[in-house]
């Protein structure tokens, strides 16, 4: 013990008579410990709020999908790639099984899916209007007939403009006369003569010309919303209402919905207040520049949209709010629309109270109906109608692009365009088949006749047909009939049925996602059910592995300083043994041990370590704390996304500071095993020549 | 008395880049336990090899180095140590006391390597061979504080404490002025007198040998008994 006492007590005081260089390491090993408490916390937290996050959002703790899939599961997975996960073989009987496994709370069944809607262009709706009206009363369209030749007018300047930069000066010619010939009173008087053959040209030859009608991409879970709801605690409607039970439809995500539906002038504006109101300024942002003349540029698509009332009621609004800027609509908007620091809040208040009224600020409205269309795995088309019920979002994750990259549909409407028929479609192609009198329908008949239920039939039919029957022409005409006329309800029963790709699986304890996923995994080999199991990091796709490449980058940049500490402690060792030599072979000479001198060197840098640690993980744990009251504020997307919020509040645990102190130790041990070897190599006659 | 430093036909040699130094080619002492003997010779006539050897801290290239008995040349270098640390004491021309350990601690630090004894025990030791060499006043001074003779006598203190058979000194009074030199010398000898302790020492200093009870006479790395041999067969 005393014998301890006096080794720590030498060490102690060659570390003091060392004091610049031991300051130096020390500060080295304070700030590595740092690194490592504050580092491991933060990717601790991180993940535990990633987790949760992802987890009571969309993913569930587990996922399984079948074995046989092509590709992996990406439920927040990149845009627009579409994956092959296959389908589970039985849902229900996954289902049940898994659900009967201790821990289990809840078993969702989902599809993922991408769809596209093809959004109206605003000459489509007035074209729209102007049929209507016509068939009232084809001398009052007079407002309608305005907004197309405002349009045409817009078209004619397009084609100017055009003209600079193609070459295809044949084609513009041709699209020039059209737009010319509506823009001339002639054809309007013949429209008052005869309204339906120039609605037909204007439905034939002059819309396709239009360009504004836009593609939307829809990216979807399919499922059981009302059990989606239930389980997936962050669920939360923010516009509209939940898809009723057992009725068709969507749910737009609320992010989704105001990027990619919102007219683009109101999102423009959106983006730069917000901006501005985190304390950008647009004379400092170049960014922010572009968008106020994008949004300047984009004046034409209100002006489309405002009928002959709406103009003059602009105007005088106009003349209130800008006395100072005279001239027609057009010149008074765009300049409206050049916002800068001083009246941004103000137009924008006066945006949405008098302009956007007048227009339509979202391409589709919550209420409205879209067709969507998606291809089978072997490319057909297939289409359904959905009634948009509402938006959503994720409680937290808000202002996530990856988490509001999701929409949510029925599961049925899912199944019509992954090209699976239900009973009545069967009935109905096979009425259709009938009646086109095709020759082999009849022993499909006698095949469904004596097999009864739907599933059976299909493959009957594709098995009798030598094709797959759903793929055939016949059924891609029957089908696009059979869109239009798809029934709104369902019966809830129907839900769990059909095809299912995948379902979410929920734990009543989370800490025991790898249990539980072992659980599935042998239950799958002993019952054959055909699936493979995902960890909700796997299953989100691409984002759930940027938490692999915090924890590299992590990691690295801790090898990194540890690397450089080993060589600096390393070093500064050697120097020291050097200058003790002497010191060294007088202990040697009156008979201290080779190993007296090892402990002796390794005490030497073990309390260094062992100070210096102690205050880097004092201070770690201060900063942790420090950030965890404040918050650590996600700058971007992804970051939302793995903070399961806007702001990460990370804490520290005991893990962290004994891993900080541990490395350092261990680091500070080997550094110092080549120099203790050089100690414990001097020989004890070095004392008998050293000058003191 | 018996016998308890022998060297027999003694050869050292160490290697110095491509050729060899002969420091003792032909050494052949005795010393008997309580004596108090001092090695004398021209600087570079192997004197300080001669203490290395019977310190234990070298082993011979040929012949026989016997210490207390033990064969060093057969040992190991564990317990070459340890008969350092039991047997023998060493007080060095540079007095090399460790720098940061005050005057009490440099004293005890020899038996805390060797262990076993307990606080109050090594106390009574320490403060025992303080008093011995008059340093009582000064127990909490770093070597640094203290004057050179002081600093010898803290060795001497160093040295004895743990009760060696045999102590070694090279060129204890070199560093020192010759007033002080002698005063080193007396209280060896006096200690040597009181606890019949066998003291080696080297000087080439004529008034230090003077105190010894007996001389050996080194040249060219030879006893001079060994050197008329070979000169007179020569």
């Amino acid at each position: 013990m005393d014998r301890w006492k006096i080794l720590t007590l030498l060490a102690l005081r060659s570390m003091v008579s060392h004091r610049v260089k031991n300051t130096i390491v020390g500060i080295i090993m304070i700030f590595g410990t740092m690194l490592v408490v504050v580092g491991t916390a933060v990717l601790d937290s991180v993940e535990k709020s990633m987790q949760e996050g992802i987890t009571s959002s969309a993913t569930g703790h587990l996922q399984v999908y079948s074995e046989f899939a092509e590709d992996d599961l990406a439920i927040f997975g990149q845009m627009g790639t579409a994956s092959d996960i296959g389908e589970l073989d039985d849902y229900p009987r996954v289902a049940k099984n898994i659900s009967q496994l201790p821990g289990v709370a809840d078993v969702v069944p989902m599809a993922l899916g991408t769809a596209v809607s093809f959004g109206h262009s605003e000459l489509d709706r007035v074209l729209e209007e102007l049929r209507e009206q016509s068939e009232r009363d084809a001398a009052a369209t007079m407002i309608q007939q305005q907004q197309v030749r405002q349009i045409a007018e817009l078209m004619q300047r397009q084609n100017d403009n055009e003209r600079k930069r193609s070459t295809d000066e044949e084609r513009l010619d041709d699209e020039r006369l059209i737009i010319d010939k509506v823009l001339g009173d002639e054809f309007w008087q013949g429209f008052a003569e005869d309204p339906s053959a120039q609605l037909e040209y204007l439905d034939t030859r002059f819309a396709p010309l239009s360009t504004d009608g836009k593609l939307l991409y829809v990216r979807y879970i399919a499922t059981d919303p009302e059990h989606f709801a239930k389980s997936f605690e962050r669920f939360q409607i923010v516009d509209g209402e939940a898809i009723p039970r057992g009725k068709r439809g969507v749910l737009l995500s609320k992010r989704f919905y105001e990027q990619f539906v919102k007219a683009r002038i109101a999102r423009e504006f959106d983006a730069i207040i917000e901006e501005v109101r985190e304390s950008e300024t647009i004379a400092a942002n170049a960014v922010l520049q572009s968008r106020v003349d994008r949004m300047a540029r984009a004046a034409q698509t209100i002006i489309i949209q405002l009928d002959s009332t709406e103009t003059p009621r602009l105007m005088a609004d106009f003349e209130q709010l800008m006395p100072q800027v005279a001239g027609t609509i057009e010149e008074r908007l765009v300049s409206f629309l050049g916002v800068d620091d001083s009246n941004i809040e103000e137009r924008y208040a006066f945006f949405y109270e008098k302009i956007a009224p007048l227009i339509e600020v979202y391409d589709v409205a919550v209420g409205d109906e879209i067709v969507l269309q998606a291809f089978t795995k072997r490319g057909y088309a297939k289409s359904a109608k959905a009634k948009i019920w509402g938006t959503f979002n994720f409680r937290g994750l808000e202002g996530s692009d990856l988490a509001g990259a999701v929409n949510i549909m029925d599961l049925i409407t899912f199944r019509t365009l992954y090209g699976k028929m239900t009973p009545e479609q069967h009935e109905e192609l096979d009425l259709i088949r009938e009646q086109a009198g095709a020759r082999d329908v009849s022993a499909e008949d006698a095949e469904a006749a004596l097999f009864g239920g739907s599933e059976d039939l299909e493959a009957d039919v594709a098995a009798i047909n030598g094709d797959d029957a759903e793929e055939s022409d016949v059924f891609e005409i029957a089908l696009g009939t059979l869109a239009n006329e798809q029934r709104d309800s369902y019966p809830v029963e129907e839900i769990p049925e059909g095809v299912v790709l995948n379902a979410a699986v929920i734990l009543k304890d989370p800490s025991r996602i790898d249990e539980t996923r072992a659980a599935i995994a042998a239950l799958n080999v002993r019952e054959k059910l055909g699936i493979q199991v995902a960890d909700w990091q796997e299953a989100s796709g691409l984002v759930g592995q940027f938490i692999l490449v915090i924890s590299l980058v992590l990691y690295t940049a801790i090898v990194i300083i540890f690397t450089v500490a080993l060589v600096i402690i390393n070093n500064s060792m050697v120097m020291a043994t050097m200058e003790r030599i002497p010191e060294i072979g007088t202990i040697r000479a009156i008979g201290g041990q080779k190993s007296t001198i090892m402990i002796l060197t390794l005490l030497e840098t073990t309390v260094l370590c062992m100070i210096a640690g102690s205050i880097g993980a004092l201070a770690g744990a201060g900063l942790v704390s420090l950030l965890g009251s404040q918050g650590i504020p996600a700058s971007n997307d992804v970051m939302v996304f793995l903070f399961g919020g806007p702001r990460l509040y990370p804490e520290f645990g005991a893990s962290n500071l004994i891993w900080g102190v541990a490395i350092i130790l261990v680091v500070s041990i080997v550094s110092t095993i080549y120099p203790a070897l050089v100690a414990t190599g001097v020989q004890p006659a070095v004392a008998m020549r050293s000058k003191e | 008395m018996s016998t308890i430093v022998e060297m027999q036909g003694v050869r050292k040699d160490y290697p110095l880049g491509k050729t060899v130094v002969h420091a003792l080619r032909q050494v052949d002492l005795e010393i008997e336990a309580g004596e108090f003997t001092a090695i004398a010779g021209p600087s570079g006539s192997g004197k300080t090899t001669v203490l290395n050897l019977i310190g234990c801290i070298d082993v011979p290239s040929d012949g026989v180095v016997r210490v207390a008995g033990h064969e060093t040349a057969k040992l190991k270098d564990r317990a070459l140590t340890q008969l350092r640390l039991h047997t023998l004491g060493f007080i060095f021309q540079n007095f090399n006391l460790i720098g940061v350990l005050n005057l009490y601690q440099n004293v005890e630090f020899p038996l805390l390597l060797q262990g076993g004894l307990g606080k109050a025990e090594r106390r009574q030791r320490v403060l025992e061979m303080v008093d011995k060499v008059g340093l009582t006043d000064q127990l909490k001074q770093r070597p640094t504080e203290l004057s050179g003779g002081q600093r010898q006598r803290v060795a001497i203190a160093r040295a004895l404490v743990t009760r060696p058979k045999i102590v070694l000194a090279d060129e204890p009074t070199a560093n020192l002025d010759s007033k002080t030199g002698y005063s080193i010398i007396e209280l060896m000898k006096e200690i040597n007198h009181q606890d019949n302790t066998t003291f080696i020492f080297s000087t080439h200093d004529q008034k230090v040998m003077e105190h010894a009870d007996r001389v050996i006479e080194l040249i060219d790395g030879m006893t001079v008994a060994a050197e008329q041999a070979e000169s007179a067969s020569a």
